[in-house]
């Protein structure tokens, strides 16, 4: 089972690669879903051999982070009228560069730190991807200006701490757990509705022009 | 290893006499989930066999590069199928770089089909010339990254040795072999120009790539541009099917049997993805070839991670 | 029990107001639930009274937590007074353009009241998280309150920066647990401080963990350089809420923080102290260099929060806890009166900008003698019991680093009164606004309980 693992956790880094390079917002809203469906199986294909299964976590991060986000995204998507990040602060395939250098940054520093003594088998290689993709979500959102890419970063940075969770640890404080979902349902469903303020008060959402507030220059 | 020699032969000469079948298995398969009949199963022989019996035309627009290209071509995948390991069995012109021999030919060949397509003069082909070399530059990218892992994963420089050396024990860990086949096979579909890069049935003009670089040929000429492009495919196929499967777990023959067999399998996968999907815009396709690259580039850093490389 | 009262009264507050959805009711209700809020912390005893939730898992107050709720209370009351007539006089003013009803807004205030109640008695790194992560959720709608495209930046901003700083901290507290080899089940403060300061822990997953969680927390306070939401949420906030923002939110981030190096074994005390030096100096240094030509005087106050953030941070690394409490305590208190002194020249002159209030001392005599006398407290002039701490932390600090602080706070100071002396110059143009001042009254007896506090400390430090 362990081999699958290895292989979701490589779809996963191959995911943190395609968003990088992906400038349709449909295409990212995706590739955030694959994630949390990845995220809903890895309870389980984790626990195999290990006997019980965390059959509450799988469901909930299948369903929260693998459909209803989702689609609740997708939803604002086309209420908003975006498609594509047109415009990003960093182009695209400069984006694939520095998400490159940093999911080699990650094997680099988590090859200098020893695995702890409770972590799970899979420890070893699972540390340095949730590394890359809570890095890469942060990436996100810096590189990205449309506040639509930058929530979608922002689930990808909460996907890799999941991931951390989920696969690092073998088992985990449940509020840890817990506040995790609360976190991320009660999160994009503001940041939803205010994404839909913004649109509908200025008729875009580009957080980048949301710069009245600043200090002025001299 | 005695026997390698005429093991490698045989396949050899199986791949130069069975490769025109690949097209008729795509075209059954497609046929099937269709619905429809399909043409024969041996339809590309009675083609080239029709095709040889007639003149060739050539473009009075034309310099001398149209006459001479399709045989460079032929002369050329010959020889890249020759350099590559057949039946698990090392090709006897192994040497140390040879992988880069064996893509340069490739590419010198579809060089000369673009230059081909470019002589005739005709606006299609030019057209066509020019989605085949963007793309085929795209795809280069994801063949070296693959090509570079396969270095990583075998400590090998020959073709033979990376595809032969890739043992029983790479799926103890499958994942980055998995990452990479995936690779490869998008930049099979992509050299070969089939669904979803490319669309082979179609010849409505603006759509077409690489049936709008072969519009000018005719006669014996056209029967050698087909051929070409179905030993590509076997060549492809054999290079997919050596790196999935380990050798040296049967005897000669048996293993000759399982790689005919994976080539006709990898036919009939690449029949399964025309039929149930459609070619893309081609907005769309850098994308797939990027992906492409992800996948090899991922695998190399797992690989890089299993070897102890990064840590 | 008292403890759960104290979680549960502001609850029952805000579904009372949030179902009257009358504003006459809310703000009835918001006074009422604040006066037994501070009632039932005056008598809360600080050890004894626990509340278990489960077997592992404990709410109760310890003294490090009991100053920040005792800040909190002594804050939330003065500031629903406030509320009480500040918000009719705002509803005649700005009814046009309102976020959510008043009601709405009173229920949400009392909301983030209990969150951060919550963060002060978690007695574990996953409660106080979650508590943490609470607090961004309830007061982030409230900045919106007067909707503008300002106010909508403001709660966008601090909405996302703020969530990645929450992000960061469950991350580093992840990477805490796997320090300790993932061997504390509750992962109470008690139990990772015990395990700690005997050696079972991993030194390189520990100091990983405790960069993260000093980064999400030190954001969520407005240290330096991660303050960039701060004085966009403080100043386009609704006074009451900014008060609350300044006063009480960001020692909520501050606990936090203190709960964090109170696990700090003592081979890595020096490697913690770094970090609350380092981002503490550089507070001060950033607050020094917007406040000098700030055109906003609410975000004025907001740059001073940051300051003062900054000198708690130092005064923890300078291991003065006492006084860093104290230092809490007064910032609290002084910050508030002056947010609410800033929402009366707010309603009566209508502009943020410094440059078009003019003759504060004739248009709002009161509001603006306090205004002075909070700004000169606030640089730290006596009786303010901020004088105290800072000399403290001067002389903590050393010559060089001493010398340092001084001049950025000699800046700072220059920078706040040379604005306050702008605003309060008599002009002969500018007609009383009696009815305007009747509000300073009780940001004046913040600041009487202030200087009264300041010649407590000064009598202490004698004696």
């Amino acid at each position: 089972m362990n081999q699958m693992n290895e292989l979701f956790l490589g779809i996963f880094l191959c995911s943190c690669l395609m968003l990088a390079v992906s400038s349709r917002l449909l295409h990212c809203i995706r590739i955030v879903a694959l994630q949390g469906v990845l995220l809903g199986i890895m309870p389980v294909t984790l626990a195999i051999g290990h006997g019980d299964i965390h059959w509450s976590v799988m469901i909930i991060n299948l369903s929260l982070k693998g459909i209803i986000l989702p689609c609740l995204l997708y939803r604002t998507m086309l209420k908003a009228g975006v498609k594509r990040e047109l415009e990003p602060v960093i182009g695209y395939s400069l984006s694939a560069g520095v998400v490159l250098a940093l999911i080699l940054f990650s094997f680099f520093i988590s090859g200098r730190l020893s695995l702890p003594a409770g972590a799970s088998d899979l420890a070893g290689l699972a540390v340095p991807c949730s590394f890359a993709v809570v890095m890469t979500g942060l990436f996100t959102v810096i590189a990205r200006k449309k506040a639509l890419t930058q929530v979608i970063g922002f689930l990808v940075f909460e996907n890799g701490i999941t991931l951390f969770g989920a696969a690092v640890m073998r088992e985990h404080p449940l509020i840890v757990e817990l506040g995790i979902l609360l976190d991320v349902l009660v999160l994009v469903f503001i940041m939803g509705i205010s994404v839909f303020q913004i649109s509908r008060e200025f008729s875009h959402i580009d957080a980048d022009r949301l710069n009245s507030l600043k200090e002025e220059a001299r | 290893m005695n026997n390698s020699l005429p093991v490698f032969a045989v396949n050899f000469i199986a791949a130069l006499v069975l490769a025109p079948l690949l097209p008729g298995i795509i075209n059954k398969v497609k046929a099937f989930f269709a619905g429809r009949k399909g043409p024969r199963l041996f339809q590309l022989y009675s083609d080239l066999g029709k095709l040889l019996k007639k003149e060739c035309v050539i473009s009075s627009t034309s310099g001398g590069i149209l006459r001479i290209a399709p045989a460079i071509q032929l002369t050329l995948t010959v020889l890249a199928a020759l350099l590559l390991p057949m039946g698990f069995k090392n090709s006897p012109l192994m040497f140390p770089g040879d992988v880069l021999l064996f893509f340069y030919l490739l590419g010198t060949c579809r060089f000369f089909s673009v230059l081909a397509a470019l002589d005739t003069g005709s606006s299609f082909e030019g057209m066509g010339a020019a989605r085949e070399a963007f793309f085929s530059a795209l795809a280069e990218a994801a063949v070296f990254a693959v090509l570079a892992f396969l270095v990583l994963f075998s400590h090998s420089w020959t073709l033979s040795g990376m595809l032969t050396g890739i043992g029983m024990d790479s799926w103890i860990s499958f994942t980055p072999v998995l990452l990479v086949s995936l690779a490869m096979l998008l930049v099979m579909l992509a050299e070969n120009c089939r669904v979803p890069f490319d669309d082979p049935e179609t010849h409505l003009e603006l759509t077409m790539i690489h049936e709008a670089m072969i519009l000018d040929y005719s006669g014996a000429d056209l029967g050698a541009i087909l051929y070409t492009s179905s030993l590509k495919l076997w060549i492809f196929g054999s290079f997919i099917v050596s790196m999935l499967i380990p050798g040296n777990i049967l005897s000669g023959w048996q293993e000759t049997a399982l790689s005919i067999g994976g080539v006709f399998a990898s036919a009939v996968l690449v029949g399964i993805v025309e039929s149930s999907m459609a070619r893309y815009r081609f907005l769309k396709v850098p994308p797939l070839l990027i992906s492409a690259l992800v996948l090899a580039i991922v695998a190399m850093i797992f690989q890089l991670f299993f070897n102890g490389g990064i840590r | 029990m008292l403890t759960l009262s104290l979680l549960l009264l502001p609850v029952c507050g805000a579904l009372i107001s949030f179902f009257s959805e009358k504003p006459a009711v809310a703000r009835w209700v918001l006074m009422i639930t604040a006066t037994g809020y501070t009632a039932i912390c005056a008598v809360l005893p600080i050890h004894p009274d626990q509340l278990h939730l489960t077997e592992t898992l404990t709410l109760a107050a310890d003294p490090a937590g009991f100053v920040v709720l005792a800040a909190t209370a002594i804050l939330f009351l003065p500031v629903s007074v406030y509320n009480f007539f500040w918000m009719p006089r705002d509803l005649e003013k700005n009814a046009a353009h309102l976020g959510m009803k008043p009601s709405t807004f009173a229920a949400i205030l009392m909301i983030f009241v209990s969150t951060m109640t919550l963060t002060t008695l978690a007695q574990d790194f996953g409660m106080l998280w979650v508590a943490v992560e609470a607090t961004t959720l309830a007061s982030a709608p409230l900045i919106n309150y007067h909707r503008s495209k300002g106010s909508l930046e403001a709660m966008w901003k601090y909405l996302l920066i703020c969530s990645i700083g929450i992000g960061l901290a469950l991350f580093g507290t992840m990477l805490l647990s796997a320090s300790l080899n993932f061997a504390s089940a509750s992962f109470g403060f008690a139990a990772v401080k015990r395990l700690t300061a005997h050696g079972f822990f991993n030194p390189a997953w520990f100091k990983a963990g405790f960069v993260l969680c000093f980064a999400g927390y030190a954001l969520k306070m407005g240290l330096a350089p991660f303050h960039t939401w701060l004085p966009d949420a403080h100043s386009e906030a609704p006074v009451p809420v900014s008060a609350m923002l300044s006063g009480s939110l960001l020692n909520c981030a501050l606990l936090a923080l203190l709960r964090l190096n109170d696990i700090v074994p003592s081979d890595l005390e020096g490697f913690a102290a770094g970090y609350f030096k380092f981002f503490g100096f550089f507070s001060l240094a950033v607050a020094a260099f917007f406040i000098i030509r700030q055109k906003d005087y609410k975000r004025m106050l907001a740059y001073s929060s940051v300051e003062h953030m900054g000198l708690i941070a130092l005064l923890i690394g300078f291991a003065a806890m006492d006084y860093a409490m104290l230092h809490i305590i007064s910032h609290s208190l002084i910050k508030m009166s002056l947010f609410l002194l800033a929402g009366n020249i707010l309603l009566s002159y209508g502009t943020r900008e410094t440059a078009l209030v003019k003759g504060l001392s004739g248009r709002l005599p009161g509001t603006a003698a306090f205004w002075l006398t909070g700004i000169l407290f606030i640089c730290g002039t006596p009786p303010s019991p901020l004088f105290f701490t800072e000399l403290v932390l001067v002389k903590e600090a050393g010559i060089a680093a001493g010398s340092a602080i001084l001049a950025l706070l000699l800046v700072i100071f220059c920078g706040m009164s040379q604005i306050a002396l702008k605003m309060y110059a008599p002009d002969k143009n500018i007609g009383a606004d009696p009815a305007g001042d009747k509000l300073c009254r009780i940001p004046a007896i913040a600041l009487a309980a202030v200087s009264a506090l300041g010649i407590a400390v000064a009598w202490n430090m004698i004696g």
